[in-house]
């Protein structure tokens, strides 16, 4: 069975305006996702991935290049319309978690249905079962100030697939965790990628993590240099 | 699916929502309470003129007028029949008017002499107590003003001199026997009260009057002969002008308070809102339209301007009513300055000045939580996420 393409990237080139003059961020992006992958976006601070992973996640355009994201041309559409894609089909890790420090987990992870206008029972049955998936059950109702930075991004990760997205996008997800933290955090992931049909693509140059990626897009000055498969991926 | 999220964000942020409503609800408080002080001083004068002097209205014989001392050496008649049997009734009293002189202390002073039924309850004056005094010759009646000005007190007498109506001076000797605290220096300064039959006796007018004033809510008499009536109206018409005339000072100064109301309101919604600039990114990045997040943050400052109110109420409404109540005493008294100003200031809170303040303020609260936020939302997702927002 042949996978569909997720993400579909040609000759994308970004630039940004700095003084009178423009910094190309990203030239010549050719890049194919294809349902179910786990991939990383790897490189340097300044290479650019955080900016591809904006882009591919429609928070950014690109300034030349076409962009299909899940069917969806990001380049003709509204702001409107990719907040929808987002809020339908995607997931978003950040590497600061960007949790709403004055809400609980449960409430937190509640976010992103009650967006999608999803019905309390059916919100609190998905939010329970992602908030078990992460392992945060005895944490439902704490808020981020009195959980670890582990726990914060836990609760992250089940905001993100609590409305099973198409798309997850991580950028530098253990980037402010330790070591032991930085595994458990991979192992979640990994265990969903292999349980649900979502696609995933990480931005981070974090080297504990890229043992769990299966697929490593090398970028180096807005340019891919590589991008090649693992050949035996660590899993949860 | 806003208001839920708006109710989660404002009872979450316990501090942040305390202060926001805290500030808010201070406006309110202090543009109701201001401005009700303001209004009550300029309503103060109107209602102290009509407790203490005009009740429901007066009749006036038609030489009369207050404002011209040469015309009461001949305004004066017998009280027309209808107007007459009023005052039987108790429903209204005769106040027979001429110039005079008085000498406390050596010194001569012009005043008006007024003589008044002494056991009217129509009009606020302590006059029945120039009824308790048989054995003085002329029992009079003063203000507090007047007895500084003349440095008289309870028992001091002085010789009054007058015309009567035969044109003949007479003079005899007065004794103070009340002195009132009156907030109407109309009543006080230059002023000397006695009974009205004694002025009548005096001034060698049996059964006359200067002017008649009645009880409130009484019909008017048609048959008055050749007398003048006044209502309250007219009585008041000085003041209503004086008002009218004060309406765009009263507006400026209301304006100016919602000014300041609406600058520590800015202050503390727009901190409040640019501090959320990375909360408003990661709810674009989840899915949330521009213009949602819009609505959630106006929507959010609706509720805070909701929840101002009922603390206002909660917290500010019985100091208001405590006020208004039992009013503000003020400094120093101004009828010395010929000033109808009150001793004790009482605010005023008409309905027209809670409602439009509450609507002023609300839409203030609304209008500084929709600019900051649509500007943030203008930026890209991406610097919102940064947390990038700026003033």
């Amino acid at each position: 069975m042949e996978n569909k393409n997720v993400i579909n990237i040609k000759n994308l080139v970004k630039q940004f305006p700095v003084g009178g003059n423009y910094f190309t961020a990203l030239q010549n992006i050719d890049l194919k996702l294809s349902e179910g992958e786990f991939i990383g976006l790897v490189g340097p601070s300044g290479s650019g991935k955080t900016t591809l992973l904006n882009i591919i996640g429609g928070l950014d355009s690109a300034t030349e290049g076409s962009v299909i994201v899940l069917g969806n041309s990001m380049d003709n559409t509204s702001h409107n319309e990719r907040a929808i894609i987002r809020r339908k089909h995607m997931g978003f890790i950040f590497q600061s978690y960007n949790l709403l420090p004055v809400y609980t987990v449960y409430e937190n992870v509640e976010l992103p249905l009650i967006l999608n206008n999803m019905k309390s029972t059916e919100r609190e049955k998905k939010v329970t079962q992602a908030v078990e998936w992460v392992g945060l059950k005895d944490k439902i109702n704490s808020k981020p100030a009195d959980m670890s930075g582990g726990e914060c991004q836990r609760t992250a990760i089940a905001r993100a697939i609590v409305h099973e997205p198409a798309l997850l996008l991580a950028d530098e997800p253990t980037a402010n965790l330790d070591a032991k933290n930085s595994h458990n955090i991979m192992k979640i992931l990994s265990k969903l990628n292999s349980e649900i049909s979502t696609s995933f693509v990480f931005a981070t140059h974090d080297e504990k993590i890229m043992g769990y990626l299966r697929r490593i897009v090398h970028l180096e000055d807005g340019k891919i240099i590589n991008d090649e498969k693992t050949s035996n991926p660590k899993s949860a | 699916m806003l208001f839920n999220i708006a109710i989660k964000n404002l009872f979450g942020a316990k501090l942040r929502t305390s202060l926001n409503v805290f500030v808010t609800s201070i406006s309110f408080f202090l543009v109701i309470f201001v401005s009700g002080m303001y209004d009550g001083m300029r309503e103060y004068a109107k209602n102290i003129t009509i407790e203490t002097e005009v009740a429901g209205g007066t009749y006036w014989h038609p030489e009369y007028d207050p404002m011209d001392p040469r015309t009461f050496e001949n305004s004066h008649s017998i009280i027309p029949n209808q107007i007459k049997k009023l005052i039987d009734q108790k429903y209204a009293f005769g106040v027979l008017i001429s110039q005079a002189s008085i000498y406390p202390n050596g010194r001569i002073m012009p005043v008006v002499m007024k003589g008044i039924t002494p056991d009217q309850t129509i009009v606020n004056m302590p006059t029945n107590v120039l009824d308790q005094h048989n054995d003085i010759t002329i029992p009079v009646l003063i203000g507090s003003g007047m007895a500084k000005n003349a440095n008289l007190k309870v028992g001091d007498s002085f010789t009054i001199r007058w015309l009567d109506a035969d044109r003949t001076y007479d003079a005899d000797e007065g004794t103070i026997v009340h002195i009132m605290e009156t907030e109407n220096f109309k009543l006080d300064l230059g002023h000397i009260w006695i009974p009205l039959s004694k002025a009548q006796s005096m001034l060698a007018m049996k059964n006359q009057a200067t002017y008649v004033t009645y009880a409130k809510d009484l019909e008017t008499i048609k048959d008055i002969e050749d007398w003048i009536h006044h209502d309250v109206d007219y009585m008041i018409r000085d003041m209503e002008a004086i008002i009218k005339a004060d309406e765009p000072g009263a507006q400026v100064m209301y304006s100016i308070l919602i000014a300041l109301a609406a600058m520590g309101i800015f202050n503390a919604q727009v901190l409040s809102i640019f501090r959320r600039g990375k909360e408003i990114g990661t709810l674009m990045a989840l899915g949330m339209t521009r213009s949602r997040v819009v609505w959630l943050f106006t929507f959010e400052g609706g509720l805070n301007a909701l929840l101002a109110g009922i603390i206002t109420l909660i917290l500010f409404g019985p100091v208001l009513f405590y006020f208004g109540e039992n009013g503000i005493p003020l400094p120093m008294d101004y009828s010395e300055m010929g000033m109808l100003v009150a001793k004790r200031l009482i605010p005023i809170y008409s309905f027209s000045l809670i409602i439009s303040t509450t609507i002023l303020i609300s839409i203030i609260v609304l209008v500084v939580s929709y600019i900051p936020s649509r500007k943030i939302t203008k930026m890209k997702p991406t610097d919102a996420l940064r947390g990038r927002a700026a003033v």
